[in-house]
């Protein structure tokens, strides 16, 4: 036992080369999604992966001896996945910046690529200074993204995904988008609106990366790079692959500092905090007066009027809103062109909107059969009995269940940053990738929601203290 | 006459609650009506203003008739239910509303008066009813007799030509049940009034005629002092009996 537990925890401590050694193979990570030509399943046979960086590192990984496991891992948090033990080495054309030299160690340059800049087909707007006061569309935390930060004046629109950004840009959503080489040839240039307005804006390179202390582990993946580039073998892979080569980049001195956690960050976080009340209140006031819609639909409405209240409820209660909200941005698009804000109130509205209906349907129904008979009994007309009588007593009853909701859906509209739309968790890890730290980032954002959905709590407290007084119950909110 | 009842019947599923009730009321009558519960009683008067719907006979009341059938939801009976006012047993205030606002509600948005005029129709019926100064007082605020009280000037507030009163004391405490019988007693005379009721003292001293009911049926019609010293079936005698 201690035999066997003591050479382990040396190997941990000390060496990342005995690690992967001991392990007979390195496991490496990239994502899958909008993975090729990196690393992507392939279409005649998806229980295998291809790419030119699977072959790469089946390359490497022969050089030193060993076996190699392919570890699937979100794009946007390879870093840290890596610095939690998850994997040896990041290779998912990650790009080599100051920022990510200071926060994990990288190998050699092993493939070097040029920021194109994509535009509709005759557009006018062909270069970065004329896109000045315009929507340039972006991967979140790359390269690019960090250049367009440099020039004030462009509107940033981020994507997590490579498909999007192009996808908005034939929409007129945007009009540009600034992305590498290889993105641009796959996913932008072989749409018949789009062309290359610039080939080459900047350069820069993908690295292999590997956690701090694995420095044994980076020199041996450094000669074994240097070998295969010596050899012909990485020219041979790039050529299998149709990957253009471009000449190393020359060292950038104007490349920015590392970005400090200072008073700018937490003016953008504040920012991302009124995005996030904004949307938060504008969607719950679409949202309860469509439940009160739906709830009213559902109890006193015709047969049909009933079914499609039903229908509407269930539908949106009972699919993710991820997916509401992915549909109403870009499935519907070719129909339908939402501004992202618009499709964020109104996809986390729609959504709200089936849950406030039950709350408000649970109030109605709570309300004793004797009120609507004494209101009939004085003549009133049941449009009457409803607005005067029934629905004061509801929202009365309804109202901490919806203040609930809304502290809810203060939390859920983070989710909205899948279309575009820059809110508060968002701006969160932007900056925490910019800073390299998530503490500090991390707890502000928290403390700002707090600050938000604190008083809220409290005021649903209240709100429930006084009905109680009132004897009357108050309608417990359905599991969101 | 200002009520005029033909043939009524009514069948709760497989239970036969009205089995052919005649009956007739002069303008301002007031008639209490007493029996042994599951007579028929609250549901006889529940059909004369359409909040239960009978199967066959005919009813007219404040110049108005009613069908069998008719839904209790039908726009068809609102006129009639502007005429005819209606107190409950429990109340049913409308807890969201003050005191006045409750009794604003249908002459506002029913007989569309002003609200000056409303509020001060409205003040003095809750003066007249002894909470003049009770007004702003939510009906959680009020004690079961003064909530009782705020009803009847709901119902009075409509200046009804027939009040419908389903057992107006049974909910509340005995020394409750003094202040909302003399309300009553100061109305009896100048208002038409049907009286579900257990109290026996009110039937004797403040009806013009006092209607037993026996599984269904109307089996007593005359003045308080002859039915219930005199009564005419064995059945009347002994429900008398049991009360006294």
């Amino acid at each position: 036992m201690a035999m066997a537990a003591l050479p382990l925890a040396l190997l941990v401590a000390a060496s990342g080369l005995a690690r992967v050694r001991a392990q007979g193979e390195i496991r490496w990570a990239g994502d899958l999604q909008g993975g090729e030509p990196y690393v992507f399943r392939d279409p005649r046979d998806p229980s295998k992966l291809v790419g030119f960086e699977l072959e790469l590192v089946r390359a490497l990984a022969a050089k030193l001896g060993l076996g190699e496991r392919f570890v699937q891992n979100d794009w946007s948090n390879l870093v840290p996945s890596l610095e939690r033990g998850d994997f040896d080495l990041i290779v998912n054309g990650l790009e080599d910046t100051q920022a990510l030299r200071g926060r994990i160690l990288v190998s050699r340059p092993y493939f070097t690529f040029a920021e194109q800049l994509v535009v509709r087909r005759g557009s006018t707007l062909r270069s970065l200074d004329a896109l000045r006061g315009h929507r340039v569309g972006t991967l979140a935390s790359s390269l690019a993204h960090q250049i367009l930060r440099g020039r004030p004046g462009i509107e940033i629109v981020l994507y997590g995904g490579q498909e999007e950004p192009y996808r908005d840009l034939e929409l007129h959503r945007t009009d540009a988008v600034l992305l590498d080489s290889i993105i641009a040839t796959r996913y932008g240039l072989s749409k018949p609106d789009l062309e290359l307005a610039d080939p080459d804006v900047a350069r820069g390179s993908y690295v292999i990366g590997l956690r701090k202390g694995d420095g044994d582990l980076r020199d041996a993946v450094d000669s074994a790079l240097a070998a295969l580039e010596a050899e012909g073998e990485l020219h041979r892979i790039y050529a299998r692959w149709h990957l253009p080569e471009l000449p190393a980049p020359a060292p950038r001195a104007d490349e920015p500092p590392p970005a400090t956690f200072d008073l700018q960050q937490v003016a953008l976080f504040f920012k991302g905090a009124g995005v996030t009340l904004a949307i938060s209140l504008l969607a719950m006031a679409l949202a309860v007066p469509l439940g009160l819609s739906l709830a009213l639909g559902r109890l006193y409405g015709g047969a049909l009027m009933r079914l499609c209240a039903h229908a509407y409820i269930e539908l949106f209660r009972g699919t993710p809103v991820l997916l509401q909200l992915y549909i109403l941005y870009y499935g519907i698009a070719p129909l339908v062109h939402l501004p992202a804000l618009a499709a964020a109130i109104l996809g986390l509205g729609m959504n709200y909107g089936a849950y406030e209906a039950e709350v408000q349907r649970a109030a109605l129904q709570a309300i004793p059969a004797a009120q609507s008979e004494a209101a009939a009994a004085l003549g009133l007309s049941r449009g009457q009995s409803l607005r005067l009588v029934l629905l004061p007593q509801a929202l009365r009853t309804a109202l901490p269940a919806m203040t609930n909701d809304l502290i809810a859906l203060l939390k859920d509209s983070s989710l909205v940053s899948v279309i575009t739309v820059v809110e508060l968790t968002k701006q969160m890890t932007i900056t925490a990738v910019d800073v390299r730290s998530w503490a500090l980032p991390g707890a502000l954002c928290a403390a700002i929601y707090f600050a938000m959905s604190y008083p809220l709590a409290r005021l649903a407290a209240r709100l429930e203290a006084r009905l109680e007084a009132a004897g009357e119950e108050p309608v417990a909110a359905p599991a969101t | 006459m200002i009520v005029r009842v033909q043939g009524l019947e009514k069948a709760h599923g497989a239970r036969q609650v009205l089995r052919g009730v005649d009956a007739q009321v002069a303008r301002c009558e007031t008639i209490a009506i007493v029996g042994p519960s599951g007579a028929g009683k609250s549901t006889f008067l529940r059909c004369l203003n359409g909040l239960v719907s009978f199967d066959a006979g005919a009813v007219e009341i404040a110049g108005m008739s009613l069908t069998p059938r008719t839904p209790p939801d039908s726009p068809a009976l609102r006129p009639l239910r502007a005429r005819v006012g209606m107190v409950f047993q429990s109340f049913h205030l409308f807890p969201h509303l003050t005191a006045l606002e409750n009794v604003l509600l249908a002459p506002v948005h029913v007989k569309r008066e002003t609200r000056e005029a409303a509020e001060e129709r409205g003040r003095a019926l809750l003066g007249r009813v002894g909470l003049g100064d009770r007004c702003a007082a939510r009906p959680m605020q009020l004690s079961g007799g003064q909530q009782q009280r705020v009803a009847i000037a709901r119902a009075l507030a409509m200046e009804p030509e027939v009040l419908l009163l389903d057992e107006p004391t049974s909910a509340l405490d005995p020394e409750m049940r003094g202040e909302v019988l003399s309300v009553l007693r100061d109305l009896a005379g100048t208002t038409t009034m049907l009286v579900v009721t257990h109290e026996m003292w009110f039937a004797r001293n403040a009806a013009s005629r006092i209607w037993v009911f026996d599984e269904g049926r109307l089996i007593e019609d005359g003045p308080p002092s002859q039915v219930t010293e005199n009564p005419r079936t064995d059945r009347a005698r002994a429900f008398f009996r049991a009360v006294k």
